[in-house]
């Protein structure tokens, strides 16, 4: 670790912070884990999806708004605001909101004095400044006048997007040239570098889970066959920002956009983390398995000490239990009714210290000073209070579906397989467009199984 | 007040949604447009399958009997200057309009 600490400003308060640190993550260290807050009731958000998909860690950065803080290094005097006017939402504002939000219910601009319309024309002058929040960038800060590049790579014949098990593996059995896209800087997605932190860290950890073990080799042999591979081209750090039937793409990395065309589009995409329903379920500290990789890898997240939860079933549960160990944290596993019941695993479990609740169920959480303090679970009927500060909600990721949406693949709502899936797993195959992986519904292991016999 | 949110962007409870349900709007496109979920900052990759499974449970049918609402690009949040650094016409020039968007009515 860095020695020496430099120093960013949160609202007028200095915050030291390591050189490696992204802003949120040094915030967090700070336990100023409040990023922002929701529109209507005032409620507190933090760190959630780190993946550029939730707008809870946008925040006022040197004066220009939306910046997302969670993927920011830290560069000393960095001056860090919410940008939802942050006294409005002291805590007896938001009470206020929370409490009396009812008597404004949904749609209610929909029903109420919508005539006759000089009442009409009155409610909306008085209605329309309060649906947005925020001040524009201030003048000397805004960079409005860097040119952005665009790009054109013309026509392609395959592009993968999500360099994962299935991404890598498709991107090596294709018989023409490939561009292989992902978000991360290295083949082999969030789940190879929470891996690898977890064998470097913790090696006999992963020993004991033997299909992790074998899913870190995997994605370690497949991610260096594809860097050795002639045919195939990986472009780090870029996401799909939209799809225009039949084969045009827009892509985006930290140079500008880029658009393409491409003969055969295999989406790799994998899931999004779900977030199960429960009382306060958008508390700060709950999050999903993927964000915790990105946010220990990625991001300099540090946990060390940190009081944790990993709730349900599954490759993540353990993966995340591990990684979080690995990290330093303190981890109560509770296994939903889903979670296998495999001997080994849960010797593993003992063996590492990790506190164990089987059977369970979320009733709640409970916050103090706006994130988690405590998950309220029932275990086989009984009902517990666990303390921590960080929770990991790990069920089936939601599949990928609005680019394979705008491809025209033709989706069904599966609960069994997470979300909206194609109709027919064979699309893939026939067509000019395949969805392949999580994004196709299939579980982690699932893919590992499909690829290696 | 502890609430039970369904989507975190537009501030929709589970609560809000069912009663929208109960007063009337029994299609995933009318209840996206009147409670608001799917149609804040991340266009429902925190809520769409949430919701659209909630309404199949209280709808009482399969959830394969729920359709997708209509997903356009992009499907990040671009500044305008990205947009704009955009070489647009040679594509235009090529591109055909996909068939969805002729289906949906405004």
């Amino acid at each position: 670790m860095p020695e020496t600490p430099i120093t960013i400003q949160f609202e007028g308060k200095a915050v030291p912070c390591r050189i490696d640190a992204t802003v949120a993550a040094a915030l967090w260290e700070h336990g100023l884990r409040v990023l922002s807050h929701s529109p209507k009731y005032g409620r507190p958000r933090g760190l959630l999806c780190a993946r550029g998909h939730c707008m809870n860690c946008l925040m006022r950065v040197d004066g220009v708004p939306n910046v997302r803080t969670c993927h920011l290094p830290v560069a000393d005097g960095l001056r860090i605001e919410r940008q939802d006017s942050g006294a409005f939402y002291a805590p007896p504002m938001q009470k206020l909101l929370n409490t009396t939000g009812h008597l404004l219910p949904v749609g209610f601009y929909y029903k109420w004095f919508t005539r006759p319309a000089a009442v009409s024309n009155c409610f909306m002058k008085g209605i329309r400044p309060m649906t947005g929040v925020g001040r524009l960038p201030e003048r000397e800060n805004w960079n409005g006048d860097s040119p952005f590049e665009s790009r054109d790579f013309g026509r392609l014949g395959t592009v993968v997007i999500g360099a994962g098990v299935a991404g890598m593996t498709a991107a090596l059995e294709a018989d023409d040239d490939v561009l292989l896209v992902d978000d991360h800087p290295d083949p082999g997605g969030q789940r190879r570098a929470a891996l690898d932190r977890i064998a470097l860290n913790t090696p006999d950890v992963l020993a004991g889970l033997t299909d992790l073990d074998r899913l870190h080799r995997d994605l370690g042999s497949l991610a260096s066959r594809v860097e050795d591979h002639d045919g195939i081209r990986f472009l780090p750090n870029t996401t799909l920002v939209g799809a225009w039937q039949p084969d045009m793409l827009l892509l985006r990395n930290e140079a500008g956009l880029i658009q393409l065309r491409a003969r055969r589009v295999v989406w790799a995409a994998g899931a999004f983390d779900a977030m199960p329903l429960f009382e306060d379920n958008d508390l700060p500290g709950l999050i999903g398995p993927r964000a915790l990789y990105r946010l220990l890898t990625r991001d300099g997240l540090t946990v060390r000490g940190l009081k944790t939860v990993v709730w349900g079933h599954g490759a993540d549960l353990w993966a995340s239990a591990s990684l979080l160990h690995a990290s330093g944290a303190q981890v109560t596993l509770a296994l939903d009714d889903r979670a296998s019941s495999d001997g080994a695993l849960l010797e593993t479990a003992h063996r590492f210290g990790w506190a164990l609740q089987t059977n369970t169920d979320i009733v709640a959480a409970s916050g103090r000073d706006g994130s988690l303090d405590h998950l309220e679970l029932t275990s086989n009927g009984a009902r517990h209070e666990i303390p921590c500060e960080l929770a990991v909600l790990c069920v089936h990721g939601k599949p990928t579906y609005d680019v394979p949406y705008q491809l025209g693949v033709d989706l069904v709502l599966d609960p069994e397989r997470g979300g909206f899936v194609p109709r027919r797993a064979d699309t893939a195959a026939t067509g000019s467009v395949s969805v392949v992986g999580e994004a196709a519904g299939m579980g982690p292991l699932d893919v590992l199984s499909e690829v290696s016999p | 007040m502890s609430k039970c949110i369904l989507c975190r962007c537009e501030d929709v409870t589970l609560a809000e949604f069912r009663k929208a349900y109960a007063d009337g709007f029994q299609e995933l496109e009318s209840l996206k447009r009147f409670t608001g979920v799917g149609t804040g900052f991340c266009q429902g990759k925190g809520c769409l399958v949430e919701s659209a499974l909630e309404l199949a449970s209280l709808r009482g049918v399969a959830p394969g009997d729920i359709p997708l609402t209509n997903i356009r690009p992009p499907v990040l949040p671009l500044t305008f200057g990205e947009l704009a650094s955009l070489d647009i016409p040679p594509l235009i020039g090529e591109l055909e309009l996909p068939d969805h968007d002729t289906e949906v009515s405004p």
